[in-house]
């Protein structure tokens, strides 16, 4: 964990704006070093000097791999293919997480959002008035505990999505 | 120490430094501040908006390295 990277990759993002007109994913870029687990990618950022050559992480994110710029194109767009704008939905999803020493991570949070299919774009979807909820890890909590008005999800982040009757 | 920071290109840095405690921490990132009292290093940036950073006190700094653009491995 001694090579230093520059990292390039998109996110999620709310708003509690009344309208949305033209949207696109946001665009991030980090620097610090790279570990991988699975399909997870740690970014630390500061990690402590400890004796023997050991050092452990203090500042960190930890992305979905396809998160990264290379990848946002290639998600699995069959998942969208029998839903169409107006349904309601439900959508599992792996977003990216900060995290410090005080608790330590190396997997990607898991989400739930239900709400109506607004935009489908070639990287992105949009949901109307969203209720999202952090599955894993616990605690299970609201994200953001006040409803935003949309959600902005990449299309690479979805790992499920489904009608649902109940918003 | 001497200035390192460049006005016309992203400087990556690697800096060794302590706490008070004299825990040795160390990090790496673009320095986007640098004063006689302080540094400050930039971790992740969203829309070009720095997002994540952390200020080290010159005194806390033990080490200071320029990053060469090509030992920099690029991921995306």
């Amino acid at each position: 964990m001694s090579k230093i990277y520059n990292i390039k990759f998109v996110d999620a993002y709310y708003t509690f704006a009344k309208k949305v007109g033209k949207t696109k994913l946001s665009f991030h870029e980090a620097y610090g070093y790279i570990k991988k687990n699975g399909n997870n990618i740690i970014v630390v950022f500061i990690k402590k000097i400890l004796i023997y050559g050991k050092n452990e992480i203090v500042l960190g994110l930890v992305i979905p791999s396809t998160a990264l710029i290379s990848k946002k194109n290639n998600a699995k767009n069959k998942l969208l293919t029998n839903h169409k704008i107006g349904d309601a939905v439900a959508i599992t999803w792996r977003d990216i997480v900060i995290f410090d020493s005080g608790n330590l991570r190396n997997n990607c949070s898991i989400m739930y959002t239900k709400g109506i299919l607004f935009k489908i774009n070639r990287d992105h979807i949009v949901l109307k008035n969203p209720e999202t909820i952090r599955i894993y890890p616990a605690p299970i909590k609201n994200h953001p505990t006040k409803k935003p008005s949309f959600y902005i999800i990449p299309i690479s982040f979805i790992t499920k999505i489904s009608t649902t009757n109940n918003i | 120490m001497n200035k390192v920071i460049s006005k016309n290109k992203n400087t990556v840095v690697r800096v060794i430094f302590e706490d008070r405690f004299k825990a040795k921490y160390e990090c790496v990132g673009v320095l986007i501040k640098e004063n006689k009292d302080s540094i400050r290093i930039a971790f992740n940036a969203k829309n070009d908006r720095v997002v994540d950073f952390i200020d080290v006190k010159q005194s806390n700094i033990i080490k200071i390295d320029i990053i060469d653009p090509s030992c920099i491995n690029q991921h995306f």
